[in-house]
Order: C-alpha cells, then sequence, then structure tokens
C-alpha cells in the first residue's frame, strides 16, 4: 500500500520569513564593511583667506635679532592668528624654524598669544583679527632670517565643536632682510 | 526484481538540508573574507583611514642634506615613511623611529614643519616620503596606517 507523505513542505509565510531575515542580515553585514568608507564632513578653511606682511623691521642686538612683524588680514573672512616659521639660508624654500618660539610679550609689544607654533590674537576662541585689520607682535631670535614663511589660522566649526584650521593655500612667503 | 524505494527525501528535510547549507557556505565564505580582509582603522569619527590619507597636504625640500616638511593641511602627519634611494638601490627609515630627536613626538601636526638631516647625503639621487596616519581599531586601540605608496607617496629628485 502506498503510504501517505505531507507533500506541502515549508509554508509560504515561514519561506518569506527565511528571505526577509536573510536580506536583513546580508545588508547588516554589507553595511558595517562599507560605513567607513562613508567621507566625513571637516571643519576646513574657508577660501578667500588671505594674510600680507604690511611692515617689518630687524635690528640686531648683540648675536640676537629684534624682528617687529606687523601682518594684515586683507582677505574676506576674520582670522585668529598665524603659524610663523623663518628661513636660515637663502635657497631655502621651506622654512623650518618656529618664529613662534621667541615671541616677546608685554605691553607695546603686541598682543600676540603663543600657541604651539602658532601665534593667536586673543585669548578667546575666536576670529579676532577682523578684515583690513593689522596686528603686531616681536620676536627676539638668535641667527639670521631671509625669508618667513606666514600661513593664516581660524576657527571653524567643525560639528558641535570649534576647530583652529590652517589655511594651507593662503600661506605666503616673504623675502625679509635680517642678516646683516 | 527487489523492490526500491524511489521517493527519495521529503520536501521538508531537503528545504533543511539547503538552509542549512547556505548558512554553513554564507559562514565559511564571511569567516574567510573577514581573515583576508584587513581591519578597517577609523579617523575623525566613523570615517575610513584611506579616506583621511586624501586629505593628507604636505610640502616637502631637500636642501643641503636637510630635508625640509612641512604640513599645509589639517590632518595630522604621525610619521612618515622616507626611501632614499641611491647607486640603484634603496633603504627606508621611519622619521618617527630613526629620527625621534628631529621629529616631533606627536607627529606633524597642523601648520607644523619639520627638518631632517638625512645620513650619507653623498650619492644620493631621490628621496620618497610616505606619509603615515594615526587612527583607531574596531577594539579603540590606536593604530598607525602607511598611506598607499603608488598614490600618496612624494618624491624629491637630488
Amino acid at each position: 500500500m502506498k503510504k501517505h507523505f505531507n507533500k506541502n513542505g515549508l509554508s509560504e509565510i515561514i519561506g518569506y520569513i527565511l528571505l526577509i531575515s536573510f536580506a536583513l542580515i546580508m545588508s547588516f553585514i554589507v553595511y558595517q564593511g562599507l560605513v567607513t568608507y562613508v567621507p566625513v564632513s571637516k571643519a576646513d578653511c574657508s577660501e578667500g583667506v588671505s594674510i600680507l606682511v604690511r611692515n617689518y623691521s630687524c635690528v640686531q642686538e648683540g648675536e640676537r635679532y629684534i624682528l617687529n612683524l606687523s601682518v594684515k588680514n586683507n582677505g574676506k573672512f576674520d582670522i585668529a592668528g598665524y603659524f610663523i616659521y623663518s628661513a636660515n639660508k637663502s635657497n631655502q624654500t621651506i622654512a623650518t624654524l618656529p618664529v613662534a618660539n621667541f615671541l616677546v610679550s608685554g605691553i607695546g609689544l603686541g598682543t600676540g598669544i603663543r600657541a604651539g607654533n602658532a601665534i593667536l590674537f586673543d585669548q578667546s576662541n575666536e576670529n579676532s583679527v577682523t578684515l583690513n585689520e593689522g596686528v603686531f607682535a616681536q620676536y627676539n631670535l638668535t641667527g639670521k632670517m631671509y625669508s618667513l614663511d606666514i600661513t593664516p589660522a581660524r576657527y571653524q566649526r567643525d560639528g558641535k565643536k570649534l576647530r583652529l584650521v590652517v589655511c594651507g593655500s593662503s600661506k605666503i612667503s616673504e623675502k625679509i632682510n635680517c642678516n646683516p | 526484481m527487489k523492490g526500491v524505494n524511489k521517493k527519495g527525501v521529503s520536501p521538508v528535510i531537503a528545504t533543511i538540508l539547503l538552509v542549512a547549507l547556505v548558512i554553513v557556505i554564507a559562514l565559511i565564505i564571511f569567516l574567510f573574507m573577514r581573515g583576508i580582509g584587513e581591519e578597517a582603522i577609523t579617523k575623525f569619527g566613523k570615517e575610513n583611514i584611506k579616506l583621511a590619507c586624501e586629505n593628507v597636504e604636505f610640502k616637502a625640500d631637500y636642501l643641503d642634506g636637510e630635508l625640509a616638511i612641512s604640513n599645509m593641511g589639517d590632518v595630522p602627519i604621525f610619521d612618515m615613511k622616507m626611501k632614499i634611494m641611491k647607486d640603484g638601490s634603496y633603504e627606508t627609515k621611519s622619521l618617527k623611529t630613526d629620527f625621534p630627536e628631529q621629529w616631533p613626538s606627536s607627529g606633524l601636526t597642523q601648520g607644523g614643519v619639520a627638518s631632517i638631516i638625512v645620513p650619507g647625503e653623498a650619492g644620493v639621487e631621490k628621496i620618497a616620503i610616505t606619509p603615515v596616519l594615526v587612527g583607531k581599531s574596531k577594539q579603540g586601540a590606536k593604530k598607525s596606517y602607511t598611506c598607499e605608496q603608488g598614490l600618496y607617496e612624494y618624491e624629491i629628485t637630488i
């Protein structure tokens, strides 16, 4: 006698549940692998930031050089300060001596504040150097200087955080006569 | 003739076998891919460190045995791999490990400049440098990552 079998297999609902579960698991695995490749928006310096050296003077005092430097914000945005390096060789294309280390502070010596290799012009995290404003700082260095590399920096909002960003594309290189 | 049961396995058993087989194969492929794939290192939150390499901006020059590197962007450069090429061969050095006194201990931060005295100046034909960044692994540990040489290596001909 022929034995009676249930030929229905899995029900349609179970089939759909299995299918959807697999799709969800696979998409989760793919998401985990690819999520890190989505670029995160970061604060970067606005285009149009610009500075220029308004005037400078270099005075030799014994073996030291006093550099008085006045910089003007001639761009379209307020800035917080600048990174400054000097070159001690005439043919040097990248200045490597961190001038910020030699900042002189005091009454009548400018409002610059050293922050690492940067010079900022306000204690608070603000872009205090407004449009067309000039700022002055004095430095007391040993050794000759042939040129200055000055890169403006400004605070930019990065989500909820305020970050000091460097404006590399607005860097200026100024030949100076500080090598008597 | 001897009677043979021609019915085979039931559809339920066949489906269970099929599903079990798919799960096992998927597991094998997943473990294999995970084994050969690199561990994702992220920087700036969730961004893969490979994308951060695209945002690295630096300028380098070599003069009188001295290599000057300036970080022009906002991505801190943790280390640099330096290839010194001379006499048809080259040697690789890490600026952080091999020049600890000249390379900043925390790396070349934004706006930072480093000056490295390159040893054995005579006969140096080319110097190639590749940035190394530091990010976080999935477990939260700090990990360094050398940007792809073919894409981000900077060569200076002397």
